[in-house]
């Protein structure tokens, strides 16, 4: 009802705006920002303790993990890695499932029951448990992990867009537009794509965020992103051995996970409330 | 009609706390009602009409809106005087009330049966057995076919005129002493909205009830209501016998409303006047007559300053109207100047085709 | 049974039907299983052998109904790596999972339900902020860096709980934490909105009208509405315990099917994949199907016009 504009963004919003840009640029600057490469091991400083902590140095701000590479130089490219990956995934499923769900809606019959029979397949699987499955039948390269993470969230999208197609074939102006000939894509980018604008990028965010948590789950249980290439979960599944002695290596890159997701979601959030126009 | 009121609204006033600031949606108000009156309320969408019946029983939605000055007499009890507990024993029992919409204002996983034996066991004390046969009564009087059968229907089972009526017999179910009806027959097709009216007319003689009637239809409540109030931006602009206010109109806001309704039975080929602007910004009211802008017949006076609500000069004695300028005699200046338009005698034509009360 | 739910019924078998076959496809689409199974160096003698005991010689279509014989016959197969039947395999992890995975969903659904609500009921106080906060977080929390904050502080700072094992029941505690939290901040969220919506019905203030005292109001009319589109989300929420089982249980090495069904994947020990993936696909078909039968019943919509309107 309100009007969109004049709504400034509440604080929570804004901080998770802020948060997120700098996540993004210091994933983009990353190779710039490291003190390090990645993988460079130094077996004389292994497990080092961030440089605030007794026996830290700033040489390695965060401190090191068990083969002496520094914390902070993997985690910038580790954040470079897990981003990637979710842009790249969620851009998947959207294509995907937008494409899937239009197809649906425009042929009906028999395509459009399969397709919704695969949304309820896909519903009916936990994706977690989908992945593994997956995973396990194809051997975990990456090519495969980026299937499976691309096919995440698609159904989302097939909903979404084949309602839409759905309920514009009953719009008179759609109707009218036909009638004179004019093309099927010329018609959807003139008027569907408008309309399902704001929920799909409420529902980019939504996947986003689940594609991250999905690469991260996968890589920590070590079936994801594999050594010698890295990833947030990845550090943290590596790091969860070395809790006693060094908790460091496992806390800083579940920290920067959390606030990836915190991040996504309270931009989500405030978007949804923002683009919806029947919430309140 | 005894001299007493029933209920006496006294400068009454509401305002919601939004988002764009404070919103003036009642601007002290008053009038009085008889027992037994029944009186009808119109004025366009957002005028308050809703919102001061809610203010009256209680029911104002949480701390975004605030009485912010008045008294609400009933009974001589000033209501707003009360303790929520003690306003909340006084709702159903002394007031009851019935809603626009029943589609939604029954709930929709009860049936019709428990929604009604629920108020006559929590509120009359009624067992379980008694309440259920109270319950078919009520559904009897109020004209609802195969009550007892009824009583385990849930809403989405019941047309939209039975559930009109569901509404009202949870409204009067404890025979309260006044009833709020808050467009009670707005979504509902024309037969079905005369038998409804009918009903609460009937109720309202043999019950004793005094009923407020809020309604957009200017005919219903020429038909049904006894005195007619007119509001605009939560201010009263005409209150008074309804015959009168009908034939003697003396806010040019009421002439206005008169001027839009079709007339019924007089065919599809009428003239209606729009009523020309809209209505103005709650949270940036003018200071003088709210009406003024749109209003043809505003003197800078009314502009300027909000006319008190006074006796109409020379017309009946229970009639009064908030306007500075004096519609008669601008009309009779304005058909003097040009030969020019209309004197509202035609409108006197469409509601009392027999000639001024 | 109205037309409804016997529609649902025969839905949810054919999606458990395809959740099958698309896994026995997947499976023959890997290429020779045989090629991942046996190391390079078998000698034809064992290949063959391996080959007629998993019925890789077969005809497809044989092999398929084969397929669909065994599962209707509780048949799983044995495992790959250790010769076991699956059934038994199991069988051994499954009550352990059930007895985490059901007490955090109920607990979940407690604190959850309760927690919306009543921030539902404090609608923009301190209250309900506090609470929309603290689901925000738990939410974004993901189960594993949550499971090893909770090991490092209760297990390894403050050595007040185990840290991984079965062993007692004080082994619960940090794997209830962790899968309960984000359910009920997920369930939190969803549950306030379903009781505004109820506060803020037309029907609402008609039970206010009757002079009803307000717990009836809330509890009778509005809870009872809201209850509606909450039980949706605990359909979603059996999927979601079983699914970060395999997570949480990795993370408290608590030996249940998600452990199981990790080490299985680390293994391609294919049998016990394929269990595993149909057992949770039925669960959770079986748990929506639950919903839907809860909907009818709390709902008086659904069974008489066939559908949502
Ligand atoms: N819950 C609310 N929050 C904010 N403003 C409200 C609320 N309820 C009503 N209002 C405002 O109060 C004003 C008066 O509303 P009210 O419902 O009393 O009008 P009405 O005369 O009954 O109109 P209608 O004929 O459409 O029922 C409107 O401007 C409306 O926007
Ligand atoms: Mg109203």
């Amino acid at each position: 009802m309100t009007a969109l504009i004049a709504r400034r963004p509440p604080l929570g919003a804004l901080l998770a705006g802020l948060c997120l840009a700098a996540l993004v640029l210091s994933a983009l600057l990353g190779p710039l920002l490291s003190p390090y490469p990645y993988t460079q091991t130094d077996l004389m400083r292994t497990l080092a303790p961030p440089a605030w902590m007794d026996g830290g140095s700033w040489d390695h701000p965060l401190g090191t993990d068990q083969l002496g590479r520094d914390s902070l130089s993997r985690i910038f490219y580790s954040l470079r890695i897990t981003l990637i990956i979710g842009f790249i995934g969620t851009a998947i499923s959207a294509a995907l499932g937008s494409l899937l769900g239009m197809i649906a809606g425009e042929l009906r019959g028999w395509v459009d029951a399969g397709v919704m029979m695969m949304v309820d397949v896909q519903a009916s699987l936990p994706f977690l448990v989908f992945a593994l499955t997956a995973l396990a039948i194809f051997g975990n390269g990456f090519w495969v992990l980026l299937a499976v993470i691309g096919i995440n969230g698609w159904e989302g999208y097939a909903r979404l867009a084949r309602g839409m197609v759905l309920s514009l074939m009953h719009e008179d102006y759609v109707t009218a537009a036909r009638a004179v000939g004019t093309r099927r894509w010329r018609l959807y980018r003139r008027y569907l794509l408008p309309g399902i604008r704001s929920a799909m990028i409420v529902q980019f965010t939504v996947t986003l965020a689940g594609t991250v948590l999905l690469e991260s789950a996968l890589s920590f249980l070590g079936l994801g992103i594999q050594p010698p290439v890295t990833s947030l979960g990845q550090m943290l599944g590596e790091g969860r051995d070395y809790l006693l002695f060094a908790p460091w290596i496992a806390l800083a890159p579940g920290a920067v996970i959390v606030l990836l997701i915190l991040s996504i979601s309270l931009l989500g959030d405030w978007l949804r409330d923002l683009l919806d126009p029947f919430e309140t | 009609m005894s001299d007493t009121p029933l209920l006496k609204v006294e400068d009454l006033s509401v305002r919601f706390h939004t988002r764009h600031g404070a919103a003036h949606v009642v601007n002290g108000i008053s009038y009085d009602v008889a027992p037994g009156e029944i009186l009808g309320i119109v004025g366009e969408s957002g005028s308050g009409k809703s919102v001061h019946t809610l203010a009256i029983a209680g029911l104002l939605p949480g701390p975004r809106a605030e009485v912010t000055q008045g008294r609400v007499l009933f009974r001589g009890q000033d209501l707003l005087a009360l303790t929520p507990d003690e306003r909340r024993r006084l709702r159903g029992r002394e007031i009851g009330m019935v809603f626009q919409d029943c589609m939604t204002s029954l709930n929709p996983v009860m049936t019709v049966g428990a929604q009604i034996s629920e108020a006559l066991v929590l509120r009359m004390g009624l067992g379980r057995r008694a309440a259920r046969r109270r319950a078919a009564e009520i559904l009897d009087a109020v004209g609802v076919s195969e009550p007892v059968r009824r009583l385990d229907d849930y809403p989405h089972q019941l047309s939209g005129g039975m559930l009109q009526r569901v509404g009202i017999a949870m409204g009067i179910c404890c025979e309260p002493k006044l009833l709020i009806a808050d467009e009670p027959t707005t979504a509902l097709d024309v037969t079905v909205q005369a038998q409804i009216l009918a009903l609460i007319y009937r109720l309202c003689r043999e019950m004793g009830m005094t009923v407020l009637l809020i309604t957009h239809d200017l005919g219903v409540v020429a038909r049904t209501a006894h005195r007619t109030a007119v509001m605009y931006a939560g201010q009263l602009m005409e209150i008074g016998p309804t015959a009168s206010v009908f034939t003697d109109t003396r806010s040019a806001y009421t002439l206005g409303l008169l001027r839009s309704q079709p007339v019924p039975g007089a065919g599809r080929r009428q003239r209606l006047a729009q009523l020309p602007g809209s209505p103005p910004d709650l949270r940036a009211l003018p200071s003088g007559d709210p009406f003024a802008p749109r209003n043809p017949f505003a003197t800078t006076r009314d502009a300027a300053e909000r006319p008190p609500l006074r006796p109409v000069p020379g017309g009946d004695p229970r009639h009064f109207v908030a306007a500075w300028y004096d519609l008669p005699q601008a009309f009779a200046a304005q058909i003097a100047a040009t030969g020019g338009p209309v004197h509202p005698t035609d409108l006197r034509q469409r509601y009392y085709p027999q000639g001024a009360a | 049974m109205s037309a409804y739910l016997a529609r649902r019924l025969v839905r949810s078998v054919v999606t458990l039907w395809l959740v099958a076959s698309i896994v026995f496809v997947a499976f023959r689409l890997a290429g020779d299983p045989l090629n991942v199974l046996l190391p390079d160096s078998t000698d034809p003698i064992t290949r063959a052998f391996y080959i007629e005991k998993w019925g890789f010689d077969k005809p497809l279509v044989e092999q398929y109904l084969r397929y669909f014989y065994n599962l209707a016959q509780g048949n799983l197969g044995q495992s790959y790596v250790s010769g076991r039947d699956v059934t038994a395999i199991i069988a051994e992890a499954l009550p352990n999972t059930l007895l985490l995975g059901l007490t955090a969903l109920a607990g979940s659904v407690l604190l959850g339900v309760g927690a919306g609500v009543v921030a539902a009921l404090f609608r923009g106080t301190v209250i309900d902020r506090g609470v929309m906060l603290a689901s925000v977080l738990a939410f974004s929390v993901p189960d594993y860096v949550l499971g090893v904050a909770l090991i490092f502080v209760f297990a390894v700072q403050w050595m007040v709980l185990p840290s991984s094992g079965s062993a007692t029941w004080a082994h619960m505690i940090l794997p209830l934490v962790t899968i309960a939290s984000s359910g009920a901040a997920r369930i939190a969220r969803f549950a306030r909105s379903a009781m505004l919506d109820a506060l803020n019905a037309p029907y609402l203030r008609t039970a206010r009208a009757k002079g009803l005292r307000e717990g009836r109001v809330v509890l009778r009319h509005a809870l009872r509405n809201a209850l509606i589109p909450i039980v949706t989300v605990l359909g979603f929420q059996l999927g979601f315990v079983l699914g970060g089982a395999a997570v949480v249980e990795t993370v408290f090495a608590w030996p249940g099917i998600g452990r199981l069904f990790v080490l299985s994947t680390a293994a391609r020990d294919l049998p016990v994949v394929q269990a595993l993936t149909l057992l949770i696909a039925a669960g959770v078909i079986a748990a929506n199907l639950a919903v839907d039968l809860a909907y009818g019943w709390l709902d008086p919509r659904i069974s008489l016009s066939g559908g949502r309107a």
